[in-house]
């Protein structure tokens, strides 16, 4: 995750994927398409809100429960 | 006692070999399968409908840890096919009754989907985010009041009122000027990132940890959070000049994340933002 280090642009690349990068995608990413389970985007947005919050408390603890990108 | 199944969809893809699925766990650790129509194959499984059916789905994607499991799981599958053929993701929580619904998307959309599968091809997609340290930001010296400046007994001068004024705007013009030069930064990057990518996005910046908001020292200001469609055999190539970018920077510093599949890139290689 994003340590705070004075390392400015000179870290190793992160082989992780951080959830928040991964929500960043999937609810905002990828083709929409009405499929026959219809979703609120308004609520999935705020999963997405309450989700966020619920990142930056685990990243703040430095939890390293994350795995690789591929 | 047979349940109910409905059909997740997690990808769409083109010359998909079957057999790659098998090692491939979805959603709840259950089986992943192809739905085939032509050179197209969609990427499904098999959810239990009392689980994922409408409101237990809204309901299961409002709980936290089962939103965290869910998306790791599709992304999973997704970040499996991609690494054999070209993927078109699709957005978290696609859900069809059967299988022959399935077939039926990709009979109606097969040349749009394949169209976009062209332009995604071979390529892959780059996280980079970006931060201003402190002082990164920072203006003239003039516009930048250095916190309270009147002395002992300040409060009983005349005019301590009118002072307090005139500092309290010069802080929040100091504020702007810091929001309006992030801004200025964040497009200036994104721009200098564009050029070498076939395809950009910018997603929106993502939120200050609660613990920073107080010591944003420590993480610094997002200024940019971009996705960069890019060759997969360059994706090192435009890790590297990434940093280059930010490195002639002074007090910036970027992560760049991936290669992912291109999610951000679903709808092709048209370059409008996400974010105005």
């Amino acid at each position: 995750m994003t340590s705070p280090d004075g390392g400015l642009a000179t870290r190793a690349p992160q082989p992780q994927v951080a959830l928040v990068d991964l929500l960043d995608r999937v609810l905002a990413g990828g083709v929409v398409i009405a499929g026959d389970v219809t979703l609120s985007i308004a609520d999935v947005s705020l999963v997405r809100v309450s989700l966020r919050a619920l990142v930056m408390s685990v990243r703040a603890e430095d939890r390293p429960d994350v795995r690789p990108a591929s | 006692m047979s349940e109910t199944y409905l059909t997740w969809v997690y990808a769409v893809a083109r010359d998909l070999d079957p057999a790659i699925l098998v090692s491939v766990d979805g959603i709840g650790g259950g089986p992943v399968r192809p739905v085939a129509d032509a050179a197209l194959t969609a990427v499904t499984g098999p959810v239990p409908a009392g689980a994922f059916g409408g409101e237990a789905l809204q309901r299961r994607l409002s709980e936290p840890g089962e939103l965290e499991a869910i998306a790791r799981a599709h992304h999973g599958v997704i970040a499996a096919v991609a690494a054999a053929c070209p993927v078109l993701p699709l957005r978290l929580g696609t859900v069809y009754h059967d299988d022959d619904r399935v077939r039926e998307l990709l009979a109606q959309r097969r040349d749009e989907f394949a169209a976009t599968l062209g332009q995604l091809a071979d390529r892959v997609e780059c996280g980079v985010k970006v931060w201003a340290g402190p002082g990164a930001l920072a203006g003239t010296a003039a516009s930048e009041p250095a916190g309270p400046t009147a002395g002992p007994g300040g409060r009983d001068r005349p005019g301590a009122g009118a002072a307090y004024l005139s500092r309290r705007r010069a802080q929040l013009a100091a504020r702007d000027d810091r929001q309006l030069r992030a801004a200025e930064r964040g497009a200036a990057i994104h721009a200098e990132l564009s050029a070498l990518a076939a395809a950009a996005r910018r997603h929106p910046l993502q939120d200050q940890p609660p613990a920073a908001t107080a010591g944003q020292e420590a993480t610094g200001q997002m200024v940019l959070n971009g996705a960069y469609l890019v060759p997969s055999a360059g994706a090192a190539q435009f890790t590297a000049a990434a940093r280059a970018v930010v490195a002639d920077l002074a007090g910036f510093r970027l992560e760049v994340t991936g290669p992912w599949p291109p999610y951000s890139f679903a709808d092709g290689t048209g370059t409008e933002d996400d974010q105005p």
